[in-house]
């Protein structure tokens, strides 16, 4: 159990004068659990998000994992096989590359809400993608 | 073509939410679930793929220009019938990749149902926080400013059914004009804190649909200072160039030494 301490204390008694003075607390200070206290002014409508959560599924999160980790052994496997140091690590690196490959794609038009229409992503081409998802698209 | 817009005037809303049912009969859309909230006489809570106009709320300890409520504190109860923005420059429409999402002859923003795949990416890049994608149905769908009735030359249901004027519906140079004078003479009634909230001045670049508010904008959940999420692209860019260049350079070395 929390002991009162004196620097609690007279925070709590700042706090009180200051609701007893203006009705509501500005800065933020203690809370102690259950007391009458008056909430802060806090800005904001009830509570409730301005923005919304993200609508991606968890397939967005592998498909960043997979196409990075495939990538990344592309790139391994490039080196490997120009150096010539070790056939076997290049031959490896680049299967996991090609399988990554094609796994992304089928990551990301799992997660569309209608994935029947996924060459619709190839309707337009934007010079700039916009969005973190769609140069994997 | 003219540049259609939404003027949508709290001081005189009344909070009927008729524009909320006329738009959910115009373009025919479901229910959001019959549940009490306890959050003022607002039910339907904020802005989605099936609610396309959102009357908020605000019960607020301060009092309504110089009228007197009777009561010890003052106190005064604040609706503001929410709507998709139709940005000047929009974060949904700039995150579409799929092109389903353009900006119209009337300088609205319009959602192609038929074209759009459900991707999710205007979701998070609209700064209002307006677009969502229906589970179900796996699209996105906000507010259509009524396409369809403007190509017919009738005016937006919820415009049409306000029983008060609130949302004023027309040309967007006339309606800003309108908006400033009635600034003004809310000013001049003792409305000190009202102001003109369309976001000029920021990178979204003013918007379509704009509003007269009393107090803060977050009282209202609309941000301050909105920005289109594509001002960060360049550095976004950057820092995925910057790193596919390390990733490189790191593994040219391990071969190398």
């Amino acid at each position: 159990m929390r002991q009162p301490d004196i620097v609690s204390e007279t925070r709590l008694k700042a706090l009180r004068e200051e609701a007893a003075r203006t009705g509501e607390i500005k800065g933020g200070g203690v809370v102690p659990g259950g007391a009458p206290f008056p909430r802060p002014n806090t800005p904001g409508y009830y509570g409730i998000p301005l923005l919304k959560e993200p609508v991606w599924t968890w397939q967005v999160p592998l498909y960043f994992f997979v196409g990075g980790a495939a990538g990344a052994c592309a790139v391994i496997g490039f080196f490997a096989h120009v150096f010539e140091s070790d056939p076997a690590l290049a031959r490896a690196a680049l299967w996991i590359a090609l399988g990554g490959g094609l796994l992304c794609p089928l990551l990301l038009v799992a997660d569309l809400g209608r994935p029947s229409r996924f060459l619709y992503m190839l309707r337009v081409f934007k010079l700039a993608p916009r969005c973190p998802s769609e140069p994997g698209r | 073509m003219k540049t259609a817009a939404f003027f949508t005037d709290p001081t005189i809303c009344i909070g009927c939410k008729a524009c909320e049912v006329a738009c959910k009969e115009w373009n025919q859309l479901p229910d959001d679930g019959l549940e009490w909230s306890g959050l003022s006489y607002d039910n339907t809570r904020r802005l989605g793929a099936s609610t396309w106009r959102h009357v908020s709320f605000l019960e607020q300890k301060q009092p309504l220009g110089q009228q007197s409520t009777g009561t010890q504190e003052p106190f005064r109860w604040i609706f503001m019938s929410d709507v998709c923005k139709h940005c000047g420059n929009a974060g949904c429409l700039e995150a579409c990749p799929t092109g389903a999402i353009v900006r119209t002859e009337l300088g609205s923003v319009f959602v192609q149902p038929d074209v759009c795949n459900g991707c999710g990416n205007c979701v998070v890049c609209c700064p209002f926080g307006v677009i969502d994608k229906d589970q179900q149905d796996g699209r996105a769908f906000k507010c259509t400013f009524c396409y369809d009735c403007q190509l017919a030359g009738m005016i937006p249901a919820c415009a049409k059914a306000c029983p008060t004027q609130s949302i004023h519906f027309g040309e967007l140079d006339e309606l800003q004009e309108q908006a400033r004078g009635r600034l003004e003479e809310l000013r001049l009634r003792g409305y000190q804190d009202a102001r003109i909230y369309d976001a000029h001045g920021t990178s979204v670049g003013g918007t379509h649909a704009f509003f007269l508010i009393l107090g803060e904008p977050e009282a209202y959940n609309l941000p301050p200072a909105p920005e289109v999420p594509t001002v960060h692209l360049r550095a976004a860019w950057t820092s995925a160039l910057v790193s596919a260049g390390v990733l490189f350079a790191v593994v040219c070395l391990a071969f190398v030494i």
